[in-house]
């Protein structure tokens, strides 16, 4: 198993992972009022009454469905690599939007920040080799 | 909430994360699996939905996710993060003690890198 569709894989994860969380925050967004209305009234009949409107939510069905890709992908990625390689691999979704927001819209990042950065990358790095180094997945 | 009661907090989320986890990779472990395509994921996916630790897996990681949002509520989202870097020790331990994946000088430095470097995230964060 040569290490590249894994790595495609990773990527494409990292991405739908945001994907999840952004679809969830617009839903949440689209909902707010109609779920606080739910929970300030704290009454199940008004939470059944709620459920269609809910289940209509296009955001919310985009999650679902970008959540059921990452499951895919993931399952796939389990499939080829160790756990103890696969998940800590998962980190790198924690570099993309910190570093995009200071590279893109020059947000002020301390030095201590870049350094957790920097131990993350090269985390990275040494699982990578430590993947190829011990042994095949089992 | 107190610091420690986050600690608590965060420290059975990473232990339900780690459940979580170890289902999934157990329910693939054995498979065999030489081509990625989509066809072949697919197939495993839509093999996998009738493995029962697939669906404890699933479970528990939504649990997980809603229990993780909660505490999000609660506490300090730079404690809530940096404490997540938990996570990836009890992976390590549970591959290594649970699944018997053998982790050697490699990946070991690899899992302290990673779990060091999102504390750092974490709590530089603002």
């Amino acid at each position: 198993m040569s290490a590249r569709p894994v790595t495609v894989l990773m990527i494409i994860l990292v991405l739908v992972a945001d994907a999840i969380q952004f679809a969830l925050l617009l839903a949440m967004k689209q909902l707010a009022p109609l779920l606080g209305a739910v929970v300030s009234a704290g009454d199940l009949a008004g939470a059944w009454a709620a459920l269609p409107a809910i289940a209509a939510s296009p955001y919310l069905w985009l999650a679902a469905l970008a959540m059921a890709c990452s499951f895919v992908i993931w399952m796939t990625v389990l499939a080829q690599l160790d756990l103890s390689v696969a998940f800590p691999l998962g980190s790198v979704s924690f570099l993309v939007v910190p570093l995009l927001s200071s590279l893109v819209l020059h947000e002020h990042v301390p030095p201590l920040r870049w350094a957790g950065f920097g131990l993350v990358a090269v985390g990275i790095v040494a699982l990578s080799i430590g993947a190829k180094r011990s042994g095949e997945p089992s | 909430m107190t610091a420690w009661a986050v600690a608590g907090l965060m420290l059975l989320v990473a232990l339900l994360e780690t459940a979580s986890q170890t289902l999934f990779k157990s329910a693939v472990q054995g498979i065999d699996m030489p081509t990625v395509s989509l066809r072949t994921m697919l197939a495993l996916a839509w093999r996998l939905l009738r493995s029962l630790r697939v669906w404890a897996g699933m479970w528990i990681g939504l649990a997980t996710i809603a229990l993780w949002t909660w505490s999000l509520s609660l506490a300090d989202l730079n404690l809530v993060f940096g404490l997540s870097s938990l996570h990836y020790i009890l992976v390590a331990l549970s591959s290594r003690f649970i699944l018997g994946e053998h982790l050697g000088a490699w990946r070991i430095a690899g899992v302290g890198l990673v779990t060091s470097g999102v504390a750092v995230i974490g709590f530089t964060g603002g």
